[in-house]
């Protein structure tokens, strides 16, 4: 670049893209382990819940797993041995996803009680970005979600990994989702830990509905609508069930 | 996306024919893919198929075992992106053509991964722009804005930022991956929120840096490019308040104070980054005597809330109801925070309330085969004023430990006036005697209070350890001067004193507790417990001599003092999964404690050891539902008024006797509860159970004379037993429009007494039960309670004291949101007080209601006329049974009365300021 007035400062800066020992196989059954961390200050705005917030236990972490074989893949909650503080604050919901079918269950945690929804896989719009990053090993590809006006969401996939699946319902790119965030960062998911030793064992990609009522998520979406609609903490509610959607 | 960041090594050329068809809109792309050697097609690869435009994904494919791919789209112009872990990706160009309907690429080879370099030279004024280590630093006022241009306008202003139609930013053609105000994530969920909405005047600089990535749990040390928006100090100020008042203006007559109702409010907080700052006033004369729960909660009122001891579900404040009250509340509130590393807090309130109470009581006395009655009329009128001050200062001293300071002191001021006319008759209702007793009592006193916590966490996760020591200083001196007279049958008697009280105590705790993890799954909890310290009561009655009060009556002055010393050890386990926790431990004390007479210089010494064990079990299956279960057990000091050896006169008809020998008492306490919600059905149910035996009870023995004076003394007694249960459900039906409750509870309780020395023992069973109705509409809400209380008390003294009562209530609520701003809301609550004493039977019937409405377009200011009481019926009407006498009293209250009301809700911005109606 060329200088025009003033003092000229010529900075010369080295990015060096390092090359770490990736991953160079290709992968289409196993388990993906991710970290949810959420930061509670950030996800709620409420006066009221920010008195049980502070600097020192804003950040919580949940982990969860995906088990998956080329066509079936499970998103489940691994549930801590220990009591956490604030458990009930962020989202546990389980995703069966069914990629010959091109169908999804989701087992929602609504306040303690587990409703189920079956419906199509999620359609998303993703722009692909020529930006990467490494997790877990892989080289991964950005990609941006718009969700509205106000919420964007970034992935990051594994071309590597086959089946197109992700954490918390996502899925639609050429790869496995290993990382999901808000643009704030208020909730990301990435993976730490992967095991493709073995395969999954049918049971574990099995959906126990028993006799429950499975909805689709338009009927949801009205029933909640209507018995929720009108309470204040309603709007919030639906917000947490459809973050993602 | 932009396109000419990509690097590529290979465009694929595409043919342009001339024979053009208009109904081609679909586009047929192929290829095959190939390694770097271009030796091996690849399979697998991913393919992905980009709309140049937008870079929206289109389709993707993986390669099939010949490494070929087959998209079939409309018509438009494409990146084909092609992506294989071994080679370095790849990516062509497929511009869109009417004319050409297929793009075949029969060989695409692979390059070789290689290593990235880039170069970013960045030049600038010093003036305008500087590095500050590795930190560029535009300063924002040398970038001229429009007057009310957010942050967005200033960066596109900055040399080298560029934000795209997205508000994507980069810098220096990187991207910034997060956009921070002050160094922290300042607002909820967009970084655009603040770049769009923060005015650029408030902005000092802006800083663009790299730091490691928050989010990277890979272990890797990813750096990501950041902005960092400092704003000046006065950017996130902010105020916002409340003031209302309301008078019926005198207009129509308030016959217990001969003055206009009124109820005034004035609340004001104002914020910044580090501080905050209320102010607060409210005075009534209405039984309105506090600020609503939302409102303590949004002003951050804290000490007020905790000292009127209300509820969080009851809304619209504290109402007074044993008199006709006068209060007035003022105060302020301060917060600081120091760096990063500490609090400190300061508050002052004055309280100053005013209550007259006129009381009628009928109560009937059970003796061994008789009994007899008294009528008592009290009038009490107080004036209590205190000032209170909090401090608190907290600091952490390292990442593990933090340090809390507290100190509080309070004085206290208070004036009661108290008439009783006591008129005994017999059980025909057939007079005895009279007497009137006034009681005059001037109290100022103190209270001191320091509290030091000291709280340490260790590296090992669990592992906590917390220090705390109190020193409680309490001081109160009483002036009063007691008058009586008395008329019997053929003789009178009188009482002319003057006394002087003093009463306090000083007291130490210790309280150490540490925490160890065990496993993952156990724990060790230890507990030390300290207390040294001592109560004291200094009684000093005087009759008069020669017309002053110069004649110390001994038999009713003394000095007593109670010094304490106790030493509690408890050790606890605790079992932990994500869904159970036990906890089972044991307490060891030993208590030493010197009743101190000064007057004969006597003193009763007592060494008492106690076990104290206790056991909790808490289950939570899921989110809604809770199971509880605890038992414990514990022992409290009698209180110094029950140990005081000298009697207490105030009523002469009913003397109190302390006893110096009075021991200790020990509870058990058992609490059962569980509770269930299912939140998509929104049925619920809760339940439980308490029950608490108490040894070494503190209770009277009581001597009646023959005239059916007492005098009552404090002794301890065994097996008193209280227990209720309790349980109620919601049901939502038609869609959540109506909600069906039923509650249930039942009661039952033992309790012994000494009547002339003899046992007695009272058994009080109590069973209630109700139903409640709730209608919700958008705009209209309307519920309708019923409630029954049936309570059989019965005494082994005398039979005849039996004397079942009960108690219906119909309770209905209504509010209505009209259009206009327009809203009504009126209450009502029925009483049917059934099996009294004659007199006491009465039904009441009150009626609130309120129609207001809200002006401004923000709704704001709202206008209200309440009216209370509508039907002119209110009275506070009670039953209690103690030991062999049953009483009803009423207390007279403030009845049918208007208000006209205007509240104005205001803040910085001129936004809608919300009530808070619920805890959400």
């Amino acid at each position: 670049m060329i200088s025009k007035a003033g003092i000229k400062l010529l900075f010369l800066l080295v990015f060096l893209s390092v090359e770490f020992a990736a991953q160079c196989q290709f992968y289409a059954t196993g388990t993906i382990f991710y970290t949810r961390r959420t930061n509670l200050q950030k996800r709620f705005t409420d006066q009221r819940m920010k008195r049980f917030v502070n600097e020192d236990n804003k950040i919580k972490n949940d982990r969860f797993s995906l088990t998956f074989n080329d066509t079936v893949s499970v998103f489940k909650y691994i549930a801590p041995n220990v009591q956490e503080d604030m458990a009930w604050l962020t989202s546990k919901n389980q995703y069966y996803q069914y990629l010959g079918s091109q169908k999804q269950l989701t087992i929602f945690q609504f306040f303690g009680t587990s409703v189920y929804v079956k419906d199509s896989l999620p359609e998303r719009k993703w722009k692909i970005t020529d930006s990467k990053r490494a997790i877990c090993g892989f080289q991964c590809r950005k990609a941006i979600y718009q969700k509205n006006d106000s919420t964007r969401i970034y992935a990051w996939y594994a071309p590597n990994i086959v089946p197109s699946i992700g954490p918390e319902g996502f899925c639609g790119l050429p790869g496995a989702i290993l990382g999901i965030a808000t643009e704030d960062g208020g909730i990301i998911y990435f993976a730490d830990k992967v095991d493709f030793s073995e395969a999954p064992t049918q049971e574990k990609l099995l959906a126990e509905i028993g006799k429950n009522k499975v909805f689709n998520l338009k009927e949801l979406r009205e029933k909640l609508e209507k018995d929720y609609g009108n309470t204040p903490w309603g709007k919030r509610m639906f917000d947490d069930m459809f973050r993602w959607l | 996306m932009k396109t000419n960041r990509i690097l590529f090594a290979f465009i694929c050329a595409f043919a342009v024919c001339c024979s053009t068809s208009i109904y081609s809109q679909t586009l047929s792309i192929s290829g095959i893919v190939n390694d770097s050697t271009g030796t091996k097609t690849l399979s697998k690869s991913a393919v992905s198929l980009i709309r140049l435009n937008d870079s929206t994904l289109v389709q993707f494919q993986r390669t099939d075992e010949k490494g070929t791919f087959h998209f079939d789209v409309a018509l438009d112009t494409f990146i084909v992106l092609i992506e294989h872990p071994q080679f370095e990706h790849k990516t062509l160009y497929v511009l869109g053509n009417p004319s050409e309907k297929t793009v075949e690429i029969p060989f695409i080879r692979m390059g070789v991964k290689v290593k990235n370099l880039a170069e970013v030279v960045v030049q600038g004024n010093k003036n305008r722009i500087y590095y500050k280590g590795d930190t560029l630093v535009y300063v924002a006022d040398s970038f001229k804005v429009a007057e009310n241009a957010v942050v967005e306008d200033l960066l596109k202003k900055l040399p080298g930022i560029k934000i795209d139609e997205n508000g994507q930013i980069t810098s220096q053609g990187r991207e910034i991956s997060q956009v921070l105000v002050d160094g922290d994530e300042f607002f909820g969920s967009d970084p655009t929120i603040a770049t769009k909405n923060l005015a650029a005047k408030g902005v000092e600089s802006v800083q663009i840096y790299e730091k490691k990535a928050q989010d990277n749990t890979s272990g890797m040390d990813e750096k990501i490019q950041v902005m960092d928006l400092k704003l000046k100090a006065d950017a996130k100020q902010g105020y916002f308040g409340k003031a209302s008042f309301a008078t019926d203006a005198g207009l129509i007559g308030n016959p217990t104070t001969n003055f206009p109702f009124y109820e005034g409010e004035l609340l004001f907080n104002r914020f910044d980054n580090k501080q905050k700052f209320s102010v607060f006033l409210l005075s009534s004369n209405t039984p309105r005597s506090n600020f609503r729960f939302g409102d303590m909660n949004k002003f951050g009122l804290e000490n007020e809330r905790d000292q009127s001891g209300m509820s969080m579900w009851n809304q619209n404040g504290q109402r007074t109801n044993t008199g006709i009250p006068q209060t007035t509340k003022a105060g302020i509130y301060f917060n600081d925070r120091i760096k990063d590393w500490g609090k400190i807090g300061f508050n002052y309130s004055f309280n100053q309330n005013r209550l007259n109470a006129t009381q009628s009581s009928l109560s009937q006395y059970f003796l061994q085969d008789t009994s007899y009655y008294t009528k008592d009329s009290i009038s009490n009128i107080s004036l209590n004023t205190s000032h209170k001050v909090n401090l608190n200062f907290q600091a952490k001293l390292d990442s593990l430990t933090t340090l809390e300071i507290k100190p509080s002191l309070s004085f206290d001021e208070g004036i009661t006036e108290n008439t009783t006319i006591n008129a005994f008759q017999t059980e025909a209702m057939v007079p005895t005697f009279t007497s009137v007793i006034d009681n005059t009592n001037n109290s100022n006193g103190y209270t001191a209070r320091l509290e030091s916590t000291i709280y340490r966490m260790f590296k090992k996760p669990r592992r906590e350890l917390e220090l705390k020591y109190i020193l409680n200083k309490t001081d109160n001196q009483t002036d009063g001067s007691l008058l009586t007279q008395s008329k019997f049958a053929n003789f009178t008697d009188s009482i002319d004193q003057k006394k002087q009280n003093d009463n306090g105590n000083q007291l130490n705790y210790a309280i150490v507790t540490y925490k160890e993890p065990l496993s993952a799954k156990w724990k060790l909890q230890l507990e030390y417990y300290l207390e040294s310290g001592k109560s004291y009561q200094t009684r000093n009655t005087f009759a008069p001599m020669l017309g002053t009060y110069s004649q110390r009556v001994d038999s009713l002055s003394n000095a007593f003092e109670n010094s304490r010393f106790q030493n509690r050890g408890t050790l606890l386990m605790v079992y932990e999964t994500n869904q159970h926790t036990f906890n089972v431990g044991v307490g060891f004390r030993n208590i030493q404690l010197d009743n101190y007479n000064a007057i004969g210089d006597s003193s009763i010494l007592q060494s008492i050891n106690n076990v104290l064990p206790r056991m909790s079990y808490n289950y939570k299956p899921g989110m809604g539902t809770r199971l509880n279960f605890n038992y414990f057990t514990r022992s409290d000091q009698p209180s110094i008024n029950d140990i005081q050896p000298v009697p207490d006169n105030s009523n002469p008809n009913r003397l109190k006797i302390g006893n110096a020998d009075l021991k200790p008492n020990y509870i058990h306490t058992l609490n059962f509860q569980f509770n269930r919600w299912e939140a998509l059905s929104g049925r619920y149910i809760w339940s439980g159970l308490n029950a608490t035996l108490t040894d070494n009870a503190f209770a009277t023995d009581t001597y009646f004379d023959a005239l059916g004076r007492t005098i009552a003394k404090t002794v301890n007694v065994d097996g008193n037993f209280s227990a209720n249960a309790y349980a109620g459900a919601g049901f939502p039906l038609f869609n959540r429009k109506l909600e069906v409750n039923p509650n249930f509870n039942a009661n039952y309780s033992k309790f012994t007494n000494y009547i002339n020395g003899q046992e007695n023992i009272t058994y009080n069973p109590s069973i209630g039960g109700g139903l409640s109705l709730e209608l919700k509409f958008d705009s209209l809400e309307v519920s309708v309670t019923q409630n029954y209380f049936y309570s059989s008390p019965k005494s082994t003294f005398n039979s005849l004291s039996s004397t079942p009562f009960s108690t219906q209530e119909y309770d209905m609520e209504f509010k209505w949101t009209i259009p206009f701003g327009f809203k009504i809301i009126a209450d009502g609550k029925y009483t049917i007080n059934s099996q009294r004493a004659s007199g006491f039977n009465r039904n009441i019937f009150v009626i609130n209601a309120e129609i207001q409405r809200a002006f401004l377009p923000t709704g704001n200011l709202i206008l209200a006329v309440n009216g209370y009481d509508l039907l002119n019926q209110n009275l506070n009407l009670q039953r209690q049974v103690n030991g062999n006498v049953v009483t009803d009293n009423y207390t007279r209250l403030i009845t049918r009365y208007f208000l006209l009301k205007l509240t104005y809700r205001f803040n910085k911005n001129k936004t809608k300021e919300d009530d808070f109606e619920g805890w959400y």
